[in-house]
């Protein structure tokens, strides 16, 4: 009887201190995402990922994300400046209620766009939250994992207004913070301190990877873009990008079919084939799944005939296959350079499919005219001798070199229209400068559209809202 | 056979009862008309409506100053009023409107659903000519070193340089003193000034005077708009303009005016800094104005 207490002691103690091992072995042969992160060089894989997250999936799966291809869809064709190759009214599939700003709860673009962006944020915060787990100097990681964050939400309110606001990773508990929409300047808050960081701790090492001229150009732009916009701190950013002499114009050609050029500040990087894109194909007729999408609008053309100079030839073409009506496609932008010809139908070297063109998301012209913005400071016009100056070179560049000695908001509006036409900047301009909704419902009246003010916000995706049980609200009008 | 016939009637009986009330039940509940619903309550098993309209509005003014639009944001309505306040009004969706001249308008918006139910949402338009927003002009303490040696501190800088020395000899200030560098160039001035107008163009104006002491060198005399520094090897990158005075084109002796141009930039806030080299030199009576 002794001898069983004994072995009884024995036998709870080895029960009570060995289990949890056991049970829950590290496993030997794999990683994990708990054991994964613990040095400089596993931090920036997780990075790259989230860059990835950004690029999206160079293919036409509806359940995958497609990231910033499908940019265009919800800025450029709501913004007047281009459309489906026939634009129509009564078209409701998901790529034709933009152009005529009836898009629906459960556009399945929209959707897509959320989901590829709150992708790209989780795996920022997934970068953010292992910081602590690596003992070398981590701060320039820090920085690049806040720029994608700020990028990303900043793309984010200006689509959808106020958003849920995640800046770490979600247990799955947390519906809260996933599904209730908070005030869009809590947003901005985050955006202008995660860019800050940014500022603080990056160099101009890459282009097609955040950078300090990224992360002040695209702080300048929000500073712009605030409820209060901070007009001198918007002009100090610029002025340090201009300053710092690392950039300059190059011919208007180049700035596309040149890749990292020097007056690329940000871009997101692809590969023919391997790391491919899909809008290049999708924007010439019937080269991808679609007939022709991103069609540059006769309001668009009218401009760029009248005041584009010598960027007129570099943006457009009269698309050689359509030969019912006259349309324009965007010249930008061709799969890898190759315009396919006037055969019908195309004809290229490499599969137009599986292009290559980076995604420019800033450029130095771009910076020029935020610069004139934030001299400009919220009033009609300005003559001051630097917002001229900026000015003047994004024209001469365009060979429109007579001197300009006042400009205007819509001097500004029009020349941002014509220099970053098919940029996805058109909606954002005229929402920043106020000219929203006098512009689009002008435009919209003489097409037989439907815009209302409402349309300036996308509708928060109807899959979103049901899974929400109630917690997240609708934007009015949808 | 008594019991069998009531059995019989017994069972029929039941049967034609039976057959009467489907027959009933058929003949009331299977008519498709409406006329068999016409005596159903209208408001029986009905809802309260859980979502009135909420009438709401934003307003962005438009090409000119008197003109303006109007975004609706109202929730769960189906048609609008718009008075806009100055006799004007409108059903449509979003309102624009342009007003006959500058005043204050109430405009107000009602927002009604199908259910007759109405939400108003007022607001106040202030139409007003845009004045060109004057360009604010900084204080300068201690402008004209009048107050002897206190005169001195809002000047002091000690990570650029010692303090500027006060003077009262005759013919080297304005008023009851001015500032003074001596021959060994080691003294400034410097002084945090605002508010600036971003953007603007500014003339500093001032007295300055050499004194020869060291006759085989030429003295100099720098002023300088700087943005705000904490230490000389960041002049080049912070200086908004300078002008230099030499003793060999300024003379010595009589008190000149001199003059720096410059623009405030990105700026709200700027330091005027002036030092001297190889000779003494007098500055005083300090002045900023709003060019144009």
């Amino acid at each position: 009887m002794k001898f069983i207490k004994y072995i009884a002691v024995v036998v709870v103690g080895v029960l009570a201190t060995s289990c949890s091992d056991f049970l829950e072995p590290e496993p030997s042969s794999a990683i994990t995402s708990e054991n994964y992160y613990s040095t400089i060089d596993e931090l920036e894989t997780a990075l790259v990922g989230a860059y990835d997250a950004i690029q999206g999936e160079g293919n036409y799966d509806k359940d995958a994300n497609h990231g910033v291809q499908y940019e265009f869809y919800i800025t450029e064709m709501r913004s007047g400046n281009t459309a489906t190759k026939i634009a129509d009214p009564d078209d409701f599939s998901d790529s034709g209620q933009f152009e005529a700003f009836n898009v629906l709860p459960t556009n399945g673009i929209v959707a897509n766009y959320y989901s590829s962006f709150y992708q790209v944020i989780f795996r920022a915060n997934v970068v953010l939250e292992n910081l602590s787990n690596v003992d070398d100097d981590t701060s320039a990681i820090e920085a690049e994992a806040k720029f994608i964050r700020a990028y990303a939400y900043f793309n984010l309110v200006r689509l959808f207004g106020d958003i849920p606001l995640v800046d770490h990773v979600l247990s799955p508990s947390e519906t809260d913070t996933q599904f209730i929409r908070v005030d869009k300047n809590l947003v901005y808050d985050l955006i202008v301190t995660d860019l800050q960081t940014a500022v603080a701790g990056l160099d101009n090492t890459y282009k097609t990877r955040a950078s300090k001229a990224a992360a002040q150009g695209l702080l300048a732009k929000v500073y712009l873009s605030l409820e209060e916009p901070d007009y001198v701190n918007a002009q100090l950013m610029c002025e340090e990008i201009i300053n710092s002499g690392n950039f300059s114009l190059v011919d208007y050609y180049d700035v596309f079919y040149d890749e990292l050029n020097s007056e690329i500040i940000f871009a997101i990087g692809f590969e023919p084939v391997n790391d491919s894109q899909t809008f290049s194909a999708q924007w010439m007729n019937q080269v991808g799944v679609s007939s022709g999408l991103n069609y540059a609008t006769y309001d668009l053309v009218d401009d760029l005939n009248e005041f584009g100079g010598e960027r007129t030839q570099y943006s457009y073409r009269q698309d050689p296959l359509h030969l019912t009506s006259v349309r324009y496609q965007c010249a930008k932008y061709f799969p890898n350079g190759e315009d396919g010809g006037t055969t019908n139908p195309h004809q290229f070297d490499t599969n137009p499919e599986l292009a290559g063109n980076d995604w420019i998301v800033l450029r130095y012209a771009d910076i020029l005219l935020l610069h004139v913005e934030a001299i400009m400071a919220g009033s009609d016009q300005t003559s001051a001798t630097a917002a001229l100056a900026s000015f003047q070179q994004v024209r001469d560049r365009a060979g429109l070199t007579d001197p300009v000695t006042e400009i205007t908001v819509d001097d500004l509006l029009l020349e941002r229209r014509v220099e970053l036409a098919f940029e996805n900047h058109r909606l954002f301009d005229l929402i920043r400068l106020g000219k929203a909704q006098s512009v689009l419902s002008a435009y919209s009246d003489l097409n037989g559209f439907g815009f209302t003010s409402s349309d300036l916000v996308l509708p928060m995706p109807q899959n979103e809202v049901n899974l929400s049980d109630g917690l997240m609200t609708q934007n009015p009008g949808y | 056979m008594k019991n069998r016939y009531n059995i019989k009637t017994y069972v029929s009986q039941k049967l034609m009862a039976a057959l009467l009330v489907v027959t009933c039940a058929m003949a009331t509940a299977c008519d498709p008309s409406i006329d068999a619903l016409a005596f159903d309550l209208p408001d029986a098993n009905s809802q309260d409506d859980k979502t009135p309209p909420t009438a709401l509005f934003t307003v962005s003014e438009g090409d000119d100053f008197l003109s303006f639009t109007f975004a609706n944001e109202s929730v769960s309505a189906t048609s609008y009023l718009w008075d806009y306040g100055d006799g004007n009004t409108a059903t449509s969706l979003d309102g624009m409107n342009t007003y006959p001249d500058e005043g204050t308008y109430t405009v107000t918006l009602t927002a009604t659903d199908d259910l007759g139910v109405s939400s108003t949402y007022s607001e106040e338009v202030v139409v007003v000519e845009p004045e060109i927003p004057p360009t604010s002009i900084p204080v300068i303490l201690e402008a004209g070193f009048d107050n002897g040696n206190d005169s001195r501190d809002p000047w002091r800088n000690s990570d650029l340089g010692g303090v500027i020395q006060i003077t009262s000899s005759n013919g080297y200030h304005e008023g009851s003193y001015g500032a003074k560098l001596p021959t060994s160039g080691d003294r400034i001035g410097y002084q945090l000034i605002g508010e600036f107008t971003p953007n603007k163009t500014y003339q500093l104006n001032f007295k300055y005077a050499f004194r020869d002491q060291i006759e085989d060198a030429n003295g100099s005399l720098n002023v300088a708009m700087v943005q705000p520094m904490t230490d000389l090897s960041q002049f080049d990158d912070n200086a908004m303009g300078m002008i230099t005075f030499t003793e060999d084109v300024a003379g010595a002796g009589a008190l000149a005016s001199g003059a720096l141009v410059f623009n405030s930039g990105a700026n709200t806030s700027l330091a005027i800094f002036f030092f001297n080299a190889d000779d003494e030199a007098y500055i005083d009576s300090f002045e900023i104005i709003a060019l144009e």
